[in-house]
């Protein structure tokens, strides 16, 4: 029964990086500079989820965290301090409804994995009960 | 006075519900490994026979009121097969790759759905099975204890 638990934690463990990176690309939806300072449009981030061996089952875990090759945002913005000089500003690859929509289906199956958590430890109380 | 024990142990319905115990919680592991991998690509539903385990079951349990009728002892071997290290065998019950439903653009074939219905069912099976266990056991420590 305690192994049944490590499946489901790694399977929450996936679901709480995939949050993490789509508040990292929510955050950044807009960031035209990189961490020096110099125009360079953030990258979209998404986790690459692979099987996991837990003993006799299976359990998923993060291989890792990839950059979405996508090219950037083209947005005509001629004020922009980072527009080229034909007025179009990069912007990075993100589109904000996608990811709100990835974060529906991360919690989605966070919760799935809690629930079979809980069905786990009742039936681990179930199993104790036999001999009280 | 081992052999008593081992008549009690082995009477009535506790090697039943002892197998069918094994059996779903063996089921339940693979069905936690489909709910971890939902999101994971090119991953494939895994279960066991469960239609094949009620069959064994009940064949087995057939065969016991023939051949010993009146004594209820029973050796029964249902267990899911595992090798030295824990890891299942390919064979009886096998946990099979399920290639069934639609596969979505990831090429993963697990329905979120579909994968809670049947872990509300096996989970529910077990805790039964565990409860019916506890009856009975129960009553052998009421003999025991010369209490009703």
């Amino acid at each position: 029964m305690l192994g049944s638990l490590e499946i489901s934690a790694s399977g929450l463990e996936a679901r709480r990086l995939w949050m993490n990176t789509i508040a990292e690309n929510i955050a950044n939806a807009e960031t035209t500079r990189d961490a020096n300072g110099q125009p360079n449009p953030y990258t979209r981030r998404e986790p690459l989820f692979s099987t996991m061996k837990v003993g006799n089952a299976v359990g998923v875990q993060v291989l890792e965290v990839q950059k979405d090759p996508s090219p950037p945002r083209e947005v005509y913005r001629p004020g922009h301090p980072d527009a080229g000089p034909n007025g179009v500003v990069k912007l990075p690859n993100i589109r904000v409804v996608q990811e709100m929509v990835d974060m529906m289906m991360a919690t989605r199956s966070y919760e799935a994995n809690v629930t079979a958590m809980q069905a786990t430890k009742e039936m681990g109380s179930a199993a104790m009960r036999i001999l009280a | 006075m081992t052999a008593l024990l081992g008549w009690m142990f082995e009477k009535g319905s506790a090697p039943i519900l002892e197998q069918s115990m094994n059996f779903t919680e063996a089921r339940h592991r693979l069905i936690l490994s489909n709910v971890a991998n939902a999101d994971t690509p090119h991953y494939r539903r895994l279960d066991l026979d469960k239609k094949g385990f009620n069959r064994a079951l009940e064949s087995a349990i057939e065969r016991r009121r023939e051949h010993h009728p009146g004594r209820f002892s029973m050796t029964l071997d249902l267990r899911v097969p595992t090798d030295d290290r824990g890891h299942y065998l390919p064979g009886r019950w096998l946990p099979t790759a399920d290639h069934e439903g639609p596969l979505r653009h990831d090429n993963n074939n697990v329905s979120l759905e579909r994968e809670m219905a049947v872990l509300a069912q096996n989970a529910g099976s077990y805790r039964r099975a565990a409860g019916l266990l506890r009856k009975q056991y129960g009553q052998i420590r009421a003999a025991i204890a010369e209490r009703a």
